[in-house]
């Protein structure tokens, strides 16, 4: 018994070894090219990519991403459930990895419009190794979407402002997707309209400015938009708290002509 | 064909197992081979992240294989020696039980002196083994209880369990009959390695098999299905065990119990060195019945005036289970009734109850009550002036288990041996309703149907066996060879032909005098009838009184 103990430690401090001195598939330096390969030889699609800073950017272009009734085009979901794949991959095995990938895909045939997929690389990693799940990473990635004529013809992307994106950037972009999500419910879309919501990060301070009125009472222990903003914030905020370097967030109610300042610290 | 070709062919003949495990294994390893090629290829081409994954749980997955592995190695050496050598299936319904349990000590066993003074015996023996082997004698290894059922069997072989303080294996033949063929035979082993495991720590072990009978039937030939290898197996098994203790002299006792005569077990379990004893439990005797009474009734509340002899004599072939359920039932009539103590009528009504069953609802037309009266007079008055031997103990026109009244007759001590006088007298007694029902409503009914069969029958063994015949013709005709059943009597038409007739002359010579007594008492009779019509049940007292009033005493009583 002890003897096979220690054998099965052996061979497990062995396996472990192998495994931390196994090298990294793909670097850094050519990320770009290692996705257009995959895409294109493995399922010839023909992407474009760049890797802008800490951001990889990859750009498809479609004929046709919604059909007439604006459901998802068959053909496109499928190559676009390839792209993923094929990002995951590279992401995933890459030298000191990028910290956020942005997958635009573009209508450039029919209607012209892009669609923006953001995520945390970070997470990518936990929702492939389990430690997340699958609505949780669904969670945490942002999803654009906006009709842009300047997306007709572009096969090269060129119409696409690539930037690098902050942390703070993104957690902003994540609180503005998840309030218009709560507030867009069949349970409360009735009872409050979104007149504005910004979402802005600048030198450390987020700054979430909003109107959001309460266009019908009829429900009981109606929820206070201000209390749902604050604690979109501060669940944003644990979750990438080693991450973001957000010091105050300030929460403006223009309706009421308010403001709220907390630090980092308060809210957490 | 040529000698190459021949010798591959006896090749083939002689070694066409190896040859074939051999291709098999070929076969096996090329294609474990092939998926761990195959495996490694697909494992070198993933991308760094998968391959990292892969052999980051690999650790894990073989530490709980080999835990798997280590807790089906356990469970399966484990299962492996219960089966095979810790009794498996066998020892699941055993049970040891300590004597503190049990808890039947010797003074309850009550009503079977003689038998006691049998077992205390082996009781002494079981507890001064040292003193036995200094004479150098051997323990009785088995002891074989044979008798009715309720005569106190299994009581008494509690008690010797409770009074020699050795562990006590209790288990029923039926426990060796299993579905599996050897699973008795692996039961009865199982129960005996327990017992010299309790040997060796307590000094000695009873093993006791009730209803032996269902187990230890003679050896069966073994039909063409296999039918009959599981039980000569079992009682090859129980053989050599009670075999194997002798020489092993290792203090164990087998206590068996049986309703059935002896002879119908295996000769060989019968022999000597197996169950050296054989105790005959009976019913109890007059005197035991007495102390049975005395016994149950001294645990309860009871009338003083209550004469246990009288119960005692009413009780004739009662087992002590039956007087142990005779005494509870009074208790519970006693308590229904309100009575602060048991009252003789108590124990009366819970005689009727344990004889004949509850009350039926079934209810009689006034003439059929009539009927049954005069009916049961008869019986009554011809056992009370005729029979030499049995009382009528109570009379009734209450319907009960199928009967719509009764006469009930008790023989006054167990009779061992039938006399002439008291077999015709019996035949009389069970004519006397017929006479009756003839004498009082010229005509007779259905009702002598038991009647008839009883007095048959009766007449047909005096006749056929016992060579009471009025034509004076020897012999029992019933011995095997001579008569049988189906085949027809192996005697002359001629001798069958003068053997009726004498069952029906003896027939009709008791039913002319019971037909003369009746007639001379018609008065009785109607007084008797009567008086079961006015009170329905009539007890041993108040039908004696009516024969007193009438002038009339039994020939040869010894009841009163």
């Amino acid at each position: 018994m002890v003897k096979s103990v220690l054998k099965a430690v052996l061979v497990s401090f062995f396996l472990l070894t192998i495994s931390c001195n196994i090298a990294p598939t793909y670097s850094r330096q050519d990320v770009d090219k290692s996705i257009k390969k995959i895409c294109d030889e493995e399922f010839n699609i023909p992407v474009e990519a760049w890797l802008i800073e800490d951001t990889f950017w990859v750009y498809a272009p479609f004929k046709e991403v919604f059909d007439d009734s604006f459901q998802w085009n068959q053909e496109t979901l499928e190559n676009v459930r390839r792209i993923f794949l094929s990002l995951s991959r590279v992401l995933l095995s890459v030298d000191r990895p990028p910290s956020f990938f942005a997958f635009v895909i573009s209508d450039v045939e029919k209607i012209g419009a892009d669609l923006y997929y953001i995520g945390f690389i970070p997470d990518m990693v936990k929702m492939q190794t389990l430690f997340i799940s699958l609505g949780q990473w669904q969670e945490r990635e942002v999803i654009i979407n906006s009709l842009n004529p300047q997306a007709l013809g572009d096969y090269t992307g060129a119409h696409i402002n690539k930037a690098n994106i902050t942390m703070g950037e993104f957690i902003s972009y994540l609180i503005n997707q998840e309030i218009r999500k709560h507030f867009n419910t069949p349970l409360t879309k009735d009872n409050f309209q979104i007149v504005n919501l910004k979402t802005v990060y600048v030198d450390t301070t987020l700054n979430v400015t909003f109107n959001i009125m309460i266009i019908k009472n009829d429900m009981p222990n109606l929820e206070d938009p201000f209390q749902v903003i604050k604690e979109t914030t501060k669940k944003f905020l644990k979750i990438y708290n080693d991450y973001a370097e957000i010091t105050e967030v300030k929460i403006i109610d223009t309706a009421a002509n308010k403001h709220y300042t907390y630090s980092k610290k308060d809210l957490l | 064909m040529n000698t190459k070709a021949k010798k591959l062919k006896v090749i083939l003949k002689l070694h066409w197992t190896k040859i074939l495990i051999g291709v098999l294994a070929v076969i096996f390893f090329a294609v474990f081979f092939i998926i761990l090629i195959v495996g490694l290829q697909n494992f070198f081409s993933l991308e760094s992240f998968y391959k990292r994954q892969f052999l980051s749980v690999l650790p894990f997955q073989i530490f709980i294989s080999i835990v798997t592995g280590f807790i089906f190695v356990i469970f399966y050496s484990f299962m492996y020696m219960w089966l095979f050598f810790g009794g498996g299936f066998a020892k699941m319904s055993q049970k040891k039980i300590k004597t503190k349990e049990v808890d039947v000590k010797w003074s309850d066993v009550i009503g079977m002196d003689s038998v006691k003074v049998e077992v205390f015996e082996v009781i002494k023996l079981l507890k001064d083994r040292a003193q036995l082997k200094r004479i150098g004698g051997k323990v009785i290894k088995g002891v074989l209880m044979v008798g009715p059922p309720g005569c106190g069997k299994t009581y008494l072989a509690k008690a010797i369990a409770t009074e020699t303080g050795l562990p006590f294996l209790p288990s029923v033949g039926s426990e060796f009959v299993g579905i599996f063929v050897g699973l008795g035979a692996m039961r009865v082993k199982s129960l005996f390695k327990q017992a010299r495991a309790l040997a060796e720590i307590h000094g000695g072990c009873i093993i006791f098999v009730d209803e032996i009978d269902s187990v230890a039937r003679p050896r069966v030939g073994v039909s063409g299905l296999g039918g009959g290898i599981s039980h000569n197996a079992t009682i090859n098994q129980l053989l050599s065990e009670l075999d194997g203790l002798r020489q092993e002299d290792n203090n164990i006792v087998t206590i068996a119990a049986t309703n059935v005569n002896e002879d119908e077990l295996d000769p060989a379990l019968m022999r000597a060195g197996r169950f050296d004893r054989k105790v005959y439990v009976d019913y109890p005797q007059l005197e035991d019945r007495k102390n049975l009474f005395a016994y149950y009734l001294g645990k309860i509340k009871y009338d003083s005036t209550i004469d246990i002899a009288v119960l005692a004599r009413k009780t004739v072939y009662f087992s002590p289970a039956d007087i142990a359920n005779m005494t509870r039932e009074a208790s519970l009539i006693a308590i229904r009734n309100n009575h602060e103590m048991i009252i003789m009528k108590d124990l009366s009504e819970a005689y009727d109850r344990v004889e004949f069953g509850f009350k039926s609802g079934l209810l009689l037309s006034s003439k059929e009550k009539v009927w049954v009266a005069y009916h049961e007079a008869g019986h009554a008055i011809i056992a009370y002036l005729l029979h030499p031997t049995t009382d009528v103990v109570k009379a009734s026109i209450i319907p009960r288990k199928g009967l719509l009244g009764y006469a009930h007759p008790v023989p006054r001590e167990e009779i061992h041996i039938d006399t002439k006088d008291q077999l015709l007298a019996s035949i009389k007694t069970a004519l006397a309703s017929y006479a009756a029902e003839n004498l009082k409503f010229g005509t007779t009914g259905s009702g002598v149907n038991s009647d008839f069969s009883s007095a048959l029958k009766t007449a047909h063994n005096m006749v056929y066996r016992w060579g009471m015949g009025k034509s004076g013709i020897l012999g029992n005709f019933y011995t095997p060879g001579i008569f049988h059943p189906t085949h027809g009597p192996m005697i002359s038409e001629k001798l069958k032909q003068q053997l009726d007739e004498d069952v029906q002359e003896m027939l009709n010579s008791c039913l002319i005098e019971v037909k003369e007594i009746l007639t001379k008492e018609k008065e009785l009779l109607e007084y008797f009838a009567q008086e079961l019509l006015k009170k329905e049940e009539l007890e041993y007292d108040e039908i004696v009184e009516i024969f007193k009033k009438h002038g009339k005493e039994r020939p040869q009583s010894s009841t009163s």
